[in-house]
This record gives structure tokens, C-alpha cells and sequence, in this order.
């Protein structure tokens, strides 16, 4: 591991604070553990990327009320909610709510750390996603307002001589234009170019 | 007066005399001679035969007399003559006599003899019997009719001496006990004892000697062919004429069928008290579930633990701590799982003397099973030292965990969710369970049917839970009651007779 993938347990009950981050610290994971959904949020750790452990069953909060409201912060965190008696509502609320995994306790060693270890990959996804998007975006604060109003039209499936027309210039300058902007964005090739813009629109 | 003055004293008094004593004896007198001839026929003679003096006077005394009588009599006088024997003579009898109109009527007749001039006479005192036979014959029918009712009774009927001795013996009895009427008279009443019972036969008997009743006493009886009959027995002193007792009646009823009826009734009881509790816990089984849970998955993640550090010496002490923690999570799963298993296991009442606060902590660490999820504040105040209960642990911590369970939820979307638990002893004989919630309180039109069966707020709810919870408290000599918190929300209370000390 190039750098320590960090696990935060939520869970009222202080056997299962104290067990599960012995067991994820004995699998190589860094593991802090909260009470409640409040203290959880009062720090710094639903901003951090991660893996989040949550109780459905708490006093307060409860684990889907805590990850509802992560998600509304935009937290990075991938979150596996378990719960001591499961029931078919509560584990669709919370796939939807877009957990990575529902497990029920007492659970079998191998299904809590592949769901950890789904849980960093997602993370890892998400963070190239993040990368690559800030690498586009910074890119594109390169190009000349000329520039991207061509790129724009590009992207919108504008043909060169529709472009030239609607922006009143001549077919020989938007492909010089076109041209710049595919040097530097880093475009192998339109389609590439297309794929990039849209991962930041969207 | 001047002839009675004439006339010599003595003889003349003697004379009016015994013409008065003849005319105005209201029995009858009659004088007849040894052939049986009427001598003399009085007044009160007329009346009781009808006929007048002149018409018997001279005539055989027979025709005053019904058959056989008559047929008797000659045989009877001859015999007496010949040989001395007499069988009224001296004596007197109830015999018949004729009237004119050829009827008879009973009456009592005394015959002394003696001589007039020589002869023999018999002298007859006639006392008419009809209004005694009469009354004898009502008296006899009416005992009659009595010993009918005892006869045909269901119930057996037996009367005995003050020493135990059978005088009578009726035919349910018979039926009853195996023992014909004829076997018992006489016979000593402890054969209907067994053994153990004996001693029961003193006390009866120093009842009845104070002359008071004993009334539905339910024991055993044996019957002849050695099996035990359930009965309840009802004994009052009899009286002689004055006043002593000298016996017993004695009136058994069998009630075999009713205590097998009863015995059914309270299985069936114990078998829905046993469902309520079932009941109870499927209310709350997800909670439960998830209470167990928790240790189960400490264990597993302990025992991961431990497997990964026993691998590596330096990480030894570690293993050893999370194999140690394990233990514990294990004790704490057992202790959720005996608490649960004396609550639904199915078991026969059983009453002990118990400590009311001990039982409210386990039905509270059992009944509000995930309240704490649920944000509820629980507060308790426990008596010191409150008197001991004899109560049936299980039903009353029962009682105690639907009460719990009900005002939990009835709190679930209360903003105040405040329960308070309270023991506290009355006055040395009773101790007094009350559980207070915040909750909305019970609707009036619920409030006045709450304990009836099936009446439920709840989806889920069999609406039996309170109904059981009264029952139970009733058991137990109390009463479980409703009344408004007065802060909002309800207090359910009862009380519960303090039990025998523990010492």
C-alpha cells in the first residue's frame, strides 16, 4: 500500500467500535472510531477520501440519516452500512443512497474486507475522475476566448464551415484555431477531445 | 232437694257421683258383663258410635266392633275365663271400633275387670284416636316425603354418631362411595378416608362439637374400590330434642368433573398467558436480534483478530487481549439469551418469594431492548429494602415488559420520551409498581375498554397484552389501573401484596 488507506467506524456500541478497527488495523488499515453520526461529523473526516463503517441501528442519527447527509456535503467518503438485523427496506434505501455495501453482523472477515477494499477502489475511481477532471478544467483555462468558443462548437458536433459562418470568421482560421486547441488540450483525436469537456460538464 | 234430703247421705252422693263421672267423661265407658253384654253405654259412647244407649244397652258388645274383631271377641272372653290370659285386659290397646253407619275409626281401648254382686265385669275406657292417627299419618307422610328428597338426591346424604358411626346413608352415596347402605350403617365413617385424610376427621368433629357447620370443605374421599373421589363436603351438628349434639349430617358433593374442568381452564389460561409473552418478544424480535448481534460480531472480529496476530510472537500479548474480550462478548450474548429464555419458555405458575426491584431490573433490561435507539430517557427509583412479594416472577416481569414495550412505542414520535419506572412499598404490605411515559396519552373511547381482549391501537398488536397484564396482576390479589400523567402521557400502575418475609 503506497500510502495508508484510512477506515471510520460509526457505532454506538463499544465492542464493536473496539473489535472492528483491531480487525482493520491487524489488515493494514488506519481505523478511528466515533459513538454517534454527530461527533462523526463535528471533524474533519466526512471531507477526507475514505472508507466510512456505519451502524443503521443508533441512538440519534441514525447510519442512513448520517449518509444521507453525507452525500448532501459531498463527501468523498464510500460508505458500507451494517446493521445487527437487516431488513429488505432498510438495504435498498441504502444501496440507493449509493453504499457500497449492506452487511449484517455478525459478518464473515472476508465479506467485510473485500467490501472495504470495493469500498478504497470506488474511492480510487473517484479520484481519477476528480484528477483528471482538474487536469481538463486547467487546460481549458489555457485557451483564448476565440479558442473556446470554437472548442464549444466542436464539442456541440458544429461542422468547420458552420462554425466559420456562425462565428463570421473564415473556414482557414477555425481550422487554425482547431488546431491550437487540440495542442492544448492534449487531444489525440476529436472523440478524445469531446470525452474530456464532458467529464467537467458534467 | 227435700226428696235428697230424704234420702241416706252417703249412697245417694256416691249415686250422683258416678252418674256425673259416666255422663260427663268425654272418654268413652262402657260396662259389659261376662257373656259380653252391655251393662253400661255413656254419653261420649253415643257420640263415638252413634248409637244411642237404648239401642246397645242388653245387646253383645260386638256390634260395636269392625271384622276381625268381632269374630275375636267371644274367643277372647272364653280364653280369658278358661285360662287367665289377657291380652288387653289390665293393659289397653289401640284396636278399631264400628260406628251405626257400619265405618270404623281407630281408637284406644282399656279394659279393667272387676265384679258387681258376684259376677265378673269388664269395665271399657273408649279414647277416640282419629285426630291422632290423622296427624300420626301426616307426620309420617311428610317424613316420607323427606327421606325421598334425601333418597333421590345427586349429593350423598349420610348422618353419623359424634364417634364416627354411620346412621344413615343415602343412594347417592351408594353410587358415590361404592358401599351399599346396609354395608355402612354401623360401620365406621374413617373407611372412607385415606390415609393422609384422617387427621381431618378430629377437626370436623371439634367443629361440630361447638356446634358450628363445616361448609364446602374440598378434600379427598376413597372410594370402595380403592381410587380417590374429589368432593366438597358440608357437615352440620344434629340436634337431639334437647339441644345436645349427637351427631352429624353429612352431604358430599362430587366434584371430580369440576376440578378436571378447572385444571383445563388453567392451562388453557397458561397457555395464552404463555402466547401473550410469545407474543410479546415477536413484537420486538428485530430489536432483539440486533441486541444479540452485537456481541456476536465483537466475538468475530475479536477472534479475526486474534487468528491474524497469534501468526507473529511479538503480537502475542494482542491475540491474548482480543481472545479476552471475546470471552466477554460471548457472556454478554449469553446473558441476553437466558433472560429471553426464561421469558418464552412455556411453564406452569409457580409462585416464589421474590424481590419486586430484582424483577424490575430484568424486565426492564428485557423490555426496552433498543429503546435507547429509539432516544428514550429512563429513569428509575427503587424502593430500599421493599418487603418481599410471593408472586409467579415470570408472569409479573410479564406484566412489567408489555407495560414497558407499550409505552415505549406509544413515545416513538413524542418530542419528550421520558419513562419512569417507580417500586415503592405501602405501608409494610404491599409494594406498588408504577411506569410513567410521556407519550400522547390513550384516547378516552380506548380508555374505557383498554383491558378488554383484542382491543388494539397497534397494526402489528394481538390487542391481548393488557388484558393478560390484568389478569395476571388479578392472580396476584391486585389491580393493574390507568391513570393520565399529568405532564402528558400515561402512568400504569399495580400493587402487589407483600408476600411471606424471606427469614
Amino acid at each position: 500500500m503506497t500510502q495508508e488507506q484510512k477506515v471510520f467506524v460509526v457505532d454506538d456500541d463499544l465492542a464493536i467500535r473496539d473489535s472492528l478497527t483491531a480487525l482493520l488495523q491487524a489488515s493494514g488499515y488506519a481505523a478511528a472510531a466515533y459513538e454517534s453520526a454527530d461527533a462523526f461529523l463535528a471533524g474533519e473526516a466526512p471531507r477526507a477520501a475514505g472508507c466510512l463503517i456505519v451502524d443503521v441501528r443508533m441512538p440519534g442519527k441514525n447510519g442512513l440519516e448520517l449518509q444521507k447527509e453525507l452525500v448532501g456535503l459531498g463527501s468523498p467518503l464510500a460508505v458500507i452500512v451494517m446493521t445487527g438485523h437487516a431488513d429488505i427496506p432498510i438495504a435498498v434505501q441504502a444501496m440507493k443512497a449509493g453504499a457500497v455495501d449492506f452487511l449484517e453482523k455478525p459478518c464473515e472477515e472476508s465479506a467485510l474486507l473485500e467490501s472495504v477494499s470495493r469500498a478504497f477502489e470506488r474511492v480510487a475511481t473517484a479520484s481519477r475522475h476528480i484528477d483528471a477532471a482538474h487536469a481538463v478544467t486547467a487546460r481549458m483555462q489555457t485557451l483564448t476566448d476565440r479558442e473556446r468558443q470554437v472548442l464549444d462548437l466542436i464539442v456541440a458536433g458544429r461542422a468547420n464551415k458552420v462554425i466559420a459562418y456562425e462565428l463570421d470568421i473564415s473556414p482557414r482560421t477555425v481550422e487554425i484555431h482547431r488546431s491550437r486547441v487540440m495542442e492544448k488540450m492534449g487531444a489525440r483525436n476529436l472523440a478524445d477531445l469531446v470525452r474530456m469537456v464532458l467529464t467537467v460538464v458534467t | 232437694m227435700t226428696s235428697a234430703a230424704k234420702a241416706p247421705p252417703d249412697a245417694q252422693r256416691d249415686a250422683t257421683l258416678f252418674q256425673t263421672l259416666i255422663a260427663a267423661a268425654v272418654d268413652g265407658i262402657m260396662v259389659i258383663d261376662r257373656n259380653g253384654i252391655v251393662q253400661v253405654y255413656n254419653a261420649a259412647c253415643e257420640r263415638l258410635f252413634q248409637y244411642a244407649a237404648g239401642e246397645v244397652v242388653g245387646q253383645n258388645v260386638k256390634m260395636l266392633m269392625p271384622a276381625p274383631y268381632r269374630e275375636e271377641h267371644d274367643t277372647y272372653l272364653d280364653r280369658y275365663q278358661r285360662t287367665g290370659q289377657a291380652r288387653i285386659i289390665g293393659i289397653g290397646r289401640a284396636v278399631e271400633g264400628r260406628r251405626k253407619d257400619g265405618t270404623s275409626f281407630p281408637m284406644y281401648l282399656s279394659v279393667g275387670s272387676g265384679e258387681i254382686g258376684g259376677e265378673r265385669v269388664f269395665v271399657g275406657i273408649i279414647h277416640d284416636l282419629t285426630q291422632l292417627t290423622a296427624e300420626r299419618q301426616a307426620r309420617g307422610e311428610q317424613q316420607a316425603y323427606l327421606a325421598s328428597i334425601v333418597e333421590s338426591s345427586n349429593d350423598a346424604i349420610m348422618s353419623k354418631t359424634l364417634e364416627g358411626t354411620v346412621t344413615s346413608w343415602n343412594g347417592a352415596a351408594e353410587a358415590m362411595f361404592g358401599y351399599e347402605a346396609a354395608d355402612m350403617i354401623g360401620q365406621p365413617i374413617s373407611v372412607l378416608f385415606p390415609p393422609d385424610r384422617l387427621g381431618e376427621e378430629e377437626a370436623i368433629v371439634a367443629a361440630l362439637r361447638r356446634g358450628e357447620k363445616v361448609v364446602h370443605f374440598e378434600t379427598l374421599r376413597r372410594h370402595k374400590d380403592g381410587t380417590d373421589i374429589d368432593v366438597s363436603l358440608t357437615i352440620s351438628p344434629l340436634h337431639d330434642a334437647a339441644g345436645n349434639i349427637i351427631g352429624a349430617s353429612k352431604t358430599a358433593r362430587d366434584i371430580t368433573e369440576r376440578k378436571a374442568a378447572d385444571a383445563r381452564l388453567r392451562t388453557l389460561q397458561n397457555e395464552l398467558t404463555h402466547v401473550a409473552r410469545l407474543n410479546e418478544m415477536g413484537q420486538f424480535s428485530a430489536a432483539l436480534a440486533h441486541e444479540l448481534n452485537q456481541p456476536l460480531a465483537a466475538i468475530t472480529n475479536y477472534l479475526n483478530v486474534a487468528k491474524r496476530l497469534f501468526g507473529a510472537p511479538e503480537s502475542l500479548e494482542k491475540a491474548r487481549d482480543a481472545v479476552a474480550k471475546a470471552a466477554q462478548q460471548a457472556l454478554r450474548a449469553g446473558q441476553i439469551i437466558r433472560r429471553m429464555r426464561d421469558f418464552v419458555e412455556k411453564r406452569d405458575t409457580k409462585r416464589t418469594v421474590e424481590d419486586i426491584n430484582k424483577i424490575a431490573e430484568d424486565a426492564i433490561a428485557l423490555g426496552l431492548i433498543g429503546a435507547h435507539v429509539a432516544n428514550i430517557k429512563l429513569t428509575t427509583a427503587f424502593a430500599k429494602r421493599p418487603p418481599p412479594v410471593e408472586v409467579d416472577r415470570v408472569q409479573i416481569q410479564q406484566v412489567m415488559v408489555n407495560l414497558l414495550r407499550n409505552a415505549s412505542e406509544a413515545m416513538a414520535s413524542s418530542p419528550r420520551r421520558e419513562l419512569t419506572v417507580t417500586t415503592a412499598a405501602v405501608d409494610g404490605e404491599a409494594v406498588e409498581v408504577t411506569i410513567a411515559d410521556t407519550g400522547p396519552g390513550i384516547p378516552d373511547h380506548v380508555a374505557k375498554r383498554l383491558f378488554e381482549p383484542f382491543v388494539t391501537t397497534k397494526s402489528g398488536g394481538m390487542g391481548i397484552g393488557l388484558a393478560i397484564s390484568q389478569n395476571i396482576v388479578e392472580a396476584h390479589g391486585g389491580r393493574l389501573v390507568m391513570t393520565p400523567n399529568e405532564g402528558g402521557g400515561t402512568v400504569f400502575r399495580f400493587r402487589l401484596p407483600a408476600g411471606p418475609a424471606t427469614e
